[in-house]
C-alpha cells in the first residue's frame, strides 16, 4: 500500500511523535508506515486521515501516487 | 539527572522498555550483537553446566552461577532493544507492535518445539553421558526462553527518527 503521510506531515509541520500521539500509536509505527513497511488497519488509516482533515483515499492508495511535480505540471 | 532505584521501580514496564537510556541498543547492529551474544552465552553456560554434572566439580557450577548476572543484564538489554515487545501487555502495544510480536511467536513456535523435543529425546531416549544430556537440556531451555525476543532483535528493521 502506498501513502502520502510523510508529505502531509511535512506540509503541516508535524513530527512523527506528534502525529503518533494524536492517533494513539508509537512514533516508530508512523515511520514504518511512511517507509511502506507496514499497512495500517482501517481504524488507524481513518484516524490518520482525520488528523490531516482529508479523505482516506487522499492519503492511501493501492497504486503508486503520481509525483507532485507531474500533478503540478498537469494542473498548470 | 539519573533516576533513583525507587523512581525506576515506580515506572511501568512500558515506560522502562521505552526509556531513552536504552537508545544505544536500539539499532540493528547492536541488537544483532546482543542476540548473538545471548546464544553464545547460553552455549557457554550449557557447556559449563554439562561439565559440572559430568565431573561433579563445583567449579563449573560456580562458573554458571557467575554467568547468571550477565544473563540477567543481557536479557534485559535485548528486551529493551526491542522495546519490550514480547513482555509488555497487549493493551499497551500498538497494532504494528502486536503484528510483529505475533508474527515472531508464530515463526518461533516450531523451532522452539523442535529444540525442546530434541532435548527431551536426548535426555530420555539416548545413552549419552549424563553431562551431555544435562548441558543439552540447560542450553535448550535457555535458548527457547528468549528465542522470540532474540529473533525479534535480529530481524526488526532500523527504527525511524522521532
Amino acid at each position: 500500500m502506498h501513502n502520502r503521510i510523510a508529505l502531509l506531515r511535512a506540509e503541516k509541520g508535524v513530527s512523527r511523535k506528534e502525529l503518533a500521539e494524536a492517533v494513539g500509536v508509537n512514533f516508530q509505527t508512523i515511520g514504518y508506515l511512511e517507509r511502506g513497511d507496514y499497512s495500517p488497519s482501517l481504524e488507524l488509516a481513518l484516524k490518520i486521515a482525520a488528523f490531516f482533515g482529508v479523505q482516506v483515499e487522499v492519503l492511501f492508495s493501492l497504486t503508486p501516487f503520481q509525483p507532485l511535480t507531474v500533478q503540478l505540471a498537469r494542473s498548470a | 539527572m539519573p533516576r533513583t532505584l525507587r523512581q525506576t521501580f515506580a515506572m511501568s514496564r512500558r515506560e522502562i522498555m521505552n526509556d531513552p537510556q536504552f537508545d544505544w541498543a536500539r539499532n540493528r547492529p547492536v541488537r544483532r550483537r546482543l542476540a548473538a551474544g545471548y546464544v553464545a552465552l547460553t552455549c557457554a553456560a550449557a557447556a559449563l553446566f554439562g561439565l559440572g554434572v559430568q565431573t561433579g566439580s563445583l567449579w563449573y557450577i560456580g562458573g554458571v552461577i557467575l554467568l547468571l548476572p550477565v544473563f540477567v543484564v543481557l536479557i534485559g538489554s535485548i528486551n529493551a532493544s526491542v522495546r519490550g515487545l514480547t513482555e509488555i501487555r497487549t493493551a499497551e502495544l500498538d497494532e504494528w507492535q502486536i503484528a510483529r510480536r505475533d508474527a515472531m511467536f508464530r515463526i518461533c513456535w516450531w523451532p522452539a518445539l523442535i529444540i525442546l523435543g530434541a532435548a527431551a529425546y536426548t535426555g530420555a531416549l539416548t545413552g549419552l553421558p549424563a553431562g551431555l544430556k544435562a548441558g543439552f537440556a540447560f542450553g535448550a531451555f535457555f535458548l527457547v526462553l528468549c528465542l522470540p525476543t532474540a529473533a525479534l532483535a535480529w530481524t526488526l528493521p532500523e527504527e525511524p527518527e522521532a
